[in-house]
């Protein structure tokens, strides 16, 4: 009897889902005794072809359970790195387009890389300029040696010490300047990825500069030395300030000069490592040259340093004096270590 | 009437189970190999099975010198030829190792590459380029692109046989530039070829950024053929 009731309570309910709302508002602590809200339960399981009326409890239901889906996917997932890889062709042209050319109004991460940043762009950058370098390195050294007496012989290992000063300049200082902004409670919220993806598209204009390096032009080498540190780090400049301008003008302003000075090292140390054979006195040290950078003992550098001091030797020592000097104050502690070792007498 | 019928019966039984006995009870183990190929590989000579692979190989080089859009080397992948054209090439492109016991400083190696540079350029090198495509939505199995990065880089291997020959005879800039163009004719055949296999899984606005890393590989391996010079 009671059951007979009850059925035909729910089969009205199943015709009338406002009444069946109200119903579960009203008595919420006849909930589990009473079958009928049980019956009412089962409602939200059918599947969407049901009436468009149970479509907001449905919905509600399946958000619930989108809920916990939507998350970022975990670390540990192929998917977290896709993430940022999410870019088209065009995109990553006019990112490294306007890394190149700075412009003060508008700000390069904004415009260009918020809110998708990536990875592609800089790691393939790094990439490239590694083999660009090392091999215009090849190109230019055999072109500076060309007529003399002995046979060139090309090396190798500039791939690998290309590769390391790249990587390393890449990930290090988006680090150091990320705990740095981090440790001064910067305002401006920059991402480690966002600056990892500034970097990495500034040095985009090495790559057509370190073609041009092939030409023997002591002048021209340095002329695009200036053109690269400038214009890139211009954009570096313009695009960082932001983020430390909110602190004491002093701190502010070493920030920025200490930028600007690691760029304009990073041209000027791949200039007198790679393409530093033009003075014709050079011929006799050369013939040294790829005697020194030859490791008789393991295929790979053990350290960076041995790495640097072997081949260091081959590199030219007449530097001028004001280079030497401005070296001096760089702050990379690359540079210092390679032009500590040159002060000893070749 | 039931006997008649179940006569009748067990005689249409016995002629129909006649045949069908004879095929399965009687040869287990003979002759009938084109129906049990595919399971009974143990029981076949040893050249047999290795023929087949090589003719797999085989149909994969022929494929790779000849693009076209096929899709036999993404069906079946296999990392062979790869191996095969890898350790080939490293060997002939490793310079010699400078003799440290000798103090004379004229003859301390070439500057080449060691064979384990070169090992593990080619093979990281795929794995990069691979990873990349998959990072960008491509939707290709990782051990499938592999063998066709792999498989295609032997259009310059061919180049760089071709190369050492020419190395024979005295240099000149003449015998350069053969060799450059060579080296460059056989880099854009690897990278048509690959892309050929390769560009189908990615999608169109994100062609180009699939393309270049797989140019840079082909550019880095063709740099490295044309660098050796040396001789011995």
């Amino acid at each position: 009897m009671a059951d007979v009731n009850i059925d035909v309570e729910n089969f009205e309910g199943q015709r009338k889902v406002a009444d069946d709302l109200q119903f579960q508002d009203i008595p919420h602590d006849a909930f589990v005794n009473d079958k009928g809200k049980v019956q009412t339960h089962t409602f939200t399981d059918f599947p969407p072809t049901a009436e468009s009326d149970e479509e907001d409890v449905y919905d509600k239901t399946q958000l619930i359970k989108d809920e916990s889906k939507t998350g970022s996917p975990s670390f540990w997932t192929f998917e977290y790195y896709q993430q940022f890889f999410d870019v088209e062709t065009k995109q990553v042209l006019y990112r490294i387009a306007g890394s190149m050319v700075p412009s003060p109004r508008s700000n390069y991460l904004q415009t260009t890389i918020r809110p998708n940043p990536d990875l592609y762009g800089p790691f393939w950058i790094c990439t490239t300029l590694v083999f660009t370098t090392a091999i215009a390195g090849n190109m230019a050294s055999y072109l500076s040696v060309e007529g003399k007496d002995f046979t060139w012989k090309y090396d190798f290992h500039k791939v690998t010490f290309a590769a390391t000063a790249i990587f390393s300049y890449w990930w290090l200082l988006p680090a150091m300047l990320f705990g740095f902004l981090w440790w001064r409670g910067s305002k401006a919220n920059y991402t480690f990825l966002e600056i990892l993806c500034i970097y990495g598209y500034s040095l985009s204009i090495y790559i057509p500069i370190s073609i041009l390096w092939v030409v023997q032009f002591e002048w021209l080498q340095w002329i695009l030395v200036m053109v690269g540190a400038v214009m890139s780090g211009g954009v570096l400049v313009i695009t960082l300030w932001p983020a430390v301008k909110d602190d004491t003008k002093k701190t502010a302003w070493i920030v920025i000069i200490l930028i600007f000075l690691c760029h304009t090292s990073l041209a000027v140390g791949f200039k007198l490592y790679f393409f530093n054979a033009a003075a014709p006195q050079i011929s006799t040290q050369t013939s040294s040259a790829p005697v020194i950078t030859k490791f008789p003992t393991t295929p790979h550098p053990t350290s960076k340093q041995q790495n640097k001091k072997t081949l260091v030797a081959a590199t030219n020592t007449n530097l001028p004096k004001y280079t030497r000097s401005r070296l001096k104050n760089s702050t990379l502690k690359r540079n210092r270590v390679i032009y500590k070792t040159t002060k000893k007498p070749m | 009437m039931a006997d008649v019928e179940s006569v009748d019966f067990l005689k249409n039984q016995e002629g129909l189970n006649d045949v069908p006995l004879e095929g399965e009870i009687l040869s287990p183990n003979a002759g009938t190999e084109g129906e049990e190929q595919e399971f009974n590989t143990l029981d076949e000579p040893v050249r047999e099975t290795i023929m087949r692979d090589l003719k797999a190989i085989g149909i994969k080089f022929w494929h790779v010198l000849y693009p076209k859009q096929s899709k036999a080397l993404l069906k079946e992948w296999d990392l062979w030829g790869p191996l095969i054209l890898c350790v080939f090439m490293a060997i002939m492109l490793q310079g010699s190792s400078p003799d440290s016991s000798s103090s004379n400083t004229k003859d301390k190696g070439d500057g080449g590459p060691q064979f384990a540079e070169v090992f593990v350029i080619f093979w990281v090198g795929a794995v990069v380029v691979t990873l990349n495509t998959k990072l960008l939505g491509g939707n290709i199995s990782f051990f499938q692109s592999i063998c066709v990065l792999g498989y295609c880089v032997c259009p310059l291997t061919v180049a760089l046989i071709v190369c050492r020959i020419i190395l024979i005879a005295t240099q000149s800039t003449l015998l350069f530039i053969i060799r450059f163009v060579i080296v460059i004719a056989a880099f854009g055949w690897s990278t048509f070829a690959s892309t050929a296999f390769l560009a189908d899984s990615q999608p169109s606005h994100r062609k180009a950024l699939a393309i270049y890393p797989i140019f840079l590989f082909y550019f880095v391996i063709s740099w490295l053929i044309i660098s050796h010079t040396h001789t011995s």
